[in-house]
């Protein structure tokens, strides 16, 4: 990695003032809101995540009682006010000290959001009116935090966690929308030069490789209008990343790891292409790095392989 | 293969050192461009200095008087020469649009304005301690002066998004807007400026004549001169379309949208909008949105945020929800327009509310309806399978309790969701 020093991510920006407050939020643990996509079709991805929290001993509570987020690309687009009630029961439900940790970027995106609506009065009351129905209220006050921005906080743990790092794995990070925007809602990450999950990345031994359109959308949600544009707004990322030495992709939201994971095949069936970049969460990346096989973490279960992947980059053999 | 390796390197690093150049060469051009707004009326005032064109007797006046009145006339200078400036900026010089963003051009405009104005008031009021002058210079001066004000106080209000967070602002703009005092209105009240800098240069001319300094004369000419020409050619560029018409920004544009009119302009429909949005108020369609959209550069601009706005601004309501004409159901929600947009205007918010009003008129996407009906019936969107629960055992995961579904669909026909009746509709 000759080249390591003048790609590395730079550390010096302002925006994240919370940085590595190491085993301050270990002791109360999170309520962990899983979702629809990850837990009904996606489990895998929670099992990687559930491993590096056990790993890094941050205690996780399982709630009961939780629904759909639900989805901010989906039925917030149909019912404003449908959205904002069932966001505002699931926060309800939570009792953690530090509040919930999701998985997943829609769903933080979606509890965040409902909390920023909350900050107005007129909300408050009409959201407390449909709680009122069921007998729930919610004040506002649950916080939420993507598993990003917990191992960006606890990154020196991380590091030192690390038994096995990802040498020879040369990553395109792809952050995707709802971790970083609206920055105003989501409040973290720079909203178009982000670099936590580089940073992330890069500590665990991996190379973050820059390349062109980076901060574009996956094109997830078009799918459900039109599947080529949808198509076509992958494809765009995917020669981008080709073009460069990258040789896998590394993703923060279900969303996005079902777009690249599910569509290579479709999308080189349909233009001709060879795409066939492995795709790993970032949990299931981490989870790698601290040692965990990929038997464990249910890998196999991918829609392109990466079996061989981490044998050709003698990651295991 | 090392070979090979090294060569990618190579590249990956010119690509990063070629990135670093321009980078610095914009870094570069902007202090370049600020340097000329800064400078060049300190460099007039120096020409000023040396011209000294109200020689002062010594005996007549103290030297204290002479320093105010020198001091006075300096801050007229910088209150010129950045009014003819501000007036430049944003006259859609390409020079400038190029290596600035309408963000940083529009706040720039608007303080520095705001303090040319300030700089035109300390100047009249130093000078008048100084001495008596002539009706005309009052004259044509407080007057420039005055319409400077209250378009600024205009566009304060009702042309930025600034300051929207003040309630009173946002009953103050409906208000206006339920007189038909819409934005475009403002922007042509806007142009009245280019009476109030006339008045100021009549003003500046009457001044120097008596002071009899034909250079100071030419100078002031010059930039007068220099802002009617770039004021009209402006104008002209716009009305006869020589530049995309509209917008600054956006790359799609071939015509407006009012040829495609199917409807009058349904204003009740936009104060419904703007109730919820108030930043809506100042869209000024400069197309940024559609510049940085990833669903628009795929599709050539047959999807563009720009477009939709346009529809909004022109109350197109029958064409956005029942023809979805410009189809709202690209929009991927990524909020990158969100982020960019100028006016710090919550595209996706607005588009949501169409979105909304599309479900209700029965023109929403397949795929999102059995969505909705999925989290009505089972409180997930995904349900939870048995494959799936098993699967979940095979890797360890605890097992999931969900929601308690009565609970959930008495919550949604609450939230004026009711989805029971379609679906026993569907079951008979």
């Amino acid at each position: 990695m000759s080249n390591n020093e003048s790609l590395k991510v730079p550390q010096d920006k302002q925006i994240i003032k919370q940085s590595n407050k190491l085993g301050e939020q270990t002791r109360t643990g999170y309520d962990v809101f899983l979702g629809c996509v990850i837990a009904s079709r996606l489990p895998f991805l929670e099992t990687s995540a559930r491993k590096i929290f056990a790993k890094l001993g941050i205690e996780l509570h399982d709630v009961d009682g939780f629904s759909c987020c639900p989805d901010p690309t989906g039925i917030e687009l149909v019912s404003h006010s449908a959205w904002l009630a069932l966001g505002a029961r699931n926060l309800s439900l939570s009792s953690a000290g530090n509040g919930i940790v999701s998985f997943c970027s829609g769903c933080v995106e979606t509890l965040k959001g409902v909390n920023h609506a909350m900050k107005k009065d007129h909300a408050v009351k009409e959201v407390n009116k449909f709680l009122g129905n069921i007998g729930k209220h919610y004040d506002g006050e649950t916080k939420v935090t993507h598993f990003g921005q917990i191992l960006y906080e606890q990154l020196e743990k991380v590091k030192t966690t690390v038994s096995k790092p990802l040498k020879d794995f040369k990553v395109a990070v792809h952050y995707g929308c709802h971790y970083l925007r609206p920055s105003e809602i989501i409040q973290w990450d720079d909203p178009f030069e982000p670099i936590t999950v580089d940073a992330i990345v890069e500590g665990l031994g991996a190379e973050s490789i820059p390349y062109e359109f980076k901060m574009e959308c996956c094109g997830n949600p078009t799918s459900k209008m039109d599947k080529d544009l949808s198509l076509l707004m992958a494809k765009k990322k995917l020669d981008a990343i080709k073009k460069t030495k990258a040789n896998c992709i590394i993703v923060v939201c279900p969303a996005c790891y079902q777009q690249f994971d599910f569509n290579q095949k479709e999308l080189n069936k349909t233009f001709g292409t060879d795409f066939n970049f492995p795709i790993f969460y970032l949990s299931e990346a981490v989870a790698l790095a601290f040692g965990f096989t990929p038997d464990e973490l249910g890998l196999k279960f991918h829609a392109t392989r990466v079996t061989n992947f981490l044998k050709e980059i003698n990651f295991t053999s | 293969m090392i070979a090979k390796e090294k060569q990618e390197v190579l590249d990956l690093k010119q690509v990063l050192v070629f990135k670093k150049n321009q980078e610095t060469t914009l870094f570069l051009k902007r202090i370049v461009l600020l340097a000329i707004y800064f400078l060049i009326p300190v460099f007039i005032s120096i020409l000023y200095w040396y011209e000294d064109p109200v020689a002062f007797d010594p005996e007549m006046a103290a030297l204290d008087i002479k320093i105010i009145h020198n001091l006075g006339s300096i801050f007229g200078i910088f209150s010129y020469i950045w009014m003819c400036f501000n007036i430049l900026i944003i006259t859609r010089i390409k020079l400038i649009e190029n290596n600035f963003s309408v963000d940083f051009t529009m706040l720039f405009h608007t303080v520095m304005a705001s303090v040319s104005l300030l700089f035109g008031l300390l100047h009249g009021s130093m000078l008048l301690l100084t001495g008596i002058f002539p009706d005309t210079i009052l004259i044509t001066g407080i007057l420039g002066w005055l319409i400077f004000l209250s378009l600024m106080v205009l566009a304060i209000i009702f042309m930025t998004n600034r300051l929207i967070k003040v309630k009173q602002l946002e009953k103050l703009r409906k208000s206006a807007y339920k007189i038909k005092f819409k934005y475009n209105l403002n922007k042509i009240l806007h142009n009245i400026t280019m009476l109030a800098v006339f008045s100021v240069f009549v003003h500046t001319m009457i001044a120097f004549t008596a002071a009899s300094s034909e250079l100071m004369r030419a100078v002031y000419f010059g930039f007068f001169i220099l802002t009617l020409f770039g004021w009209v050619s402006h104008k002209m560029v716009r009305a006869l379309q020589l530049d995309p018409p509209i917008s600054r920004r956006d790359p799609f544009t071939k015509g407006s949208l009012r040829s495609k009119m199917i409807q009058k302009p349904n204003d009740a429909w936009f104060l419904k909008l703007l109730d919820k949005i108030p930043s809506l108020y100042a869209c000024f369609q400069c197309g940024t949105c559609s510049e940085g959209c990833p669903a628009a550069s795929i599709t050539d601009g047959a999807y563009n945020p720009r477009l939709i706005m346009e529809a909004v601004i022109l109350g197109q309501q029958e064409l956005l929800v029942d023809h979805l004409e410009p189809n709202v159901w690209l929009c991927s929600t990524c909020q990158k327009c969100v982020e960019q947009c100028p006016q710090k205007i919550e595209l996706t918010e607005i588009f949501t509310m169409i979105k909304n009003e599309c479900y209700k008129s029965g023109t929403s996407p397949e795929s999102i309806n059995m969505q909705i009906q999925m989290v009505f019936d089972n409180g997930l969107a995904i349900p939870l399978t048995p494959p799936i629960e098993r699967r979940r055992s095979q890797l360890g995961l605890p097992e999931i309790k969900s929601a308690d579904v009565n609970e959930i669909q008495s919550l949604l026909k609450g939230a004026h969701l009711d989805l029971s009746t379609t679906k026993e509709e569907e079951n008979n």
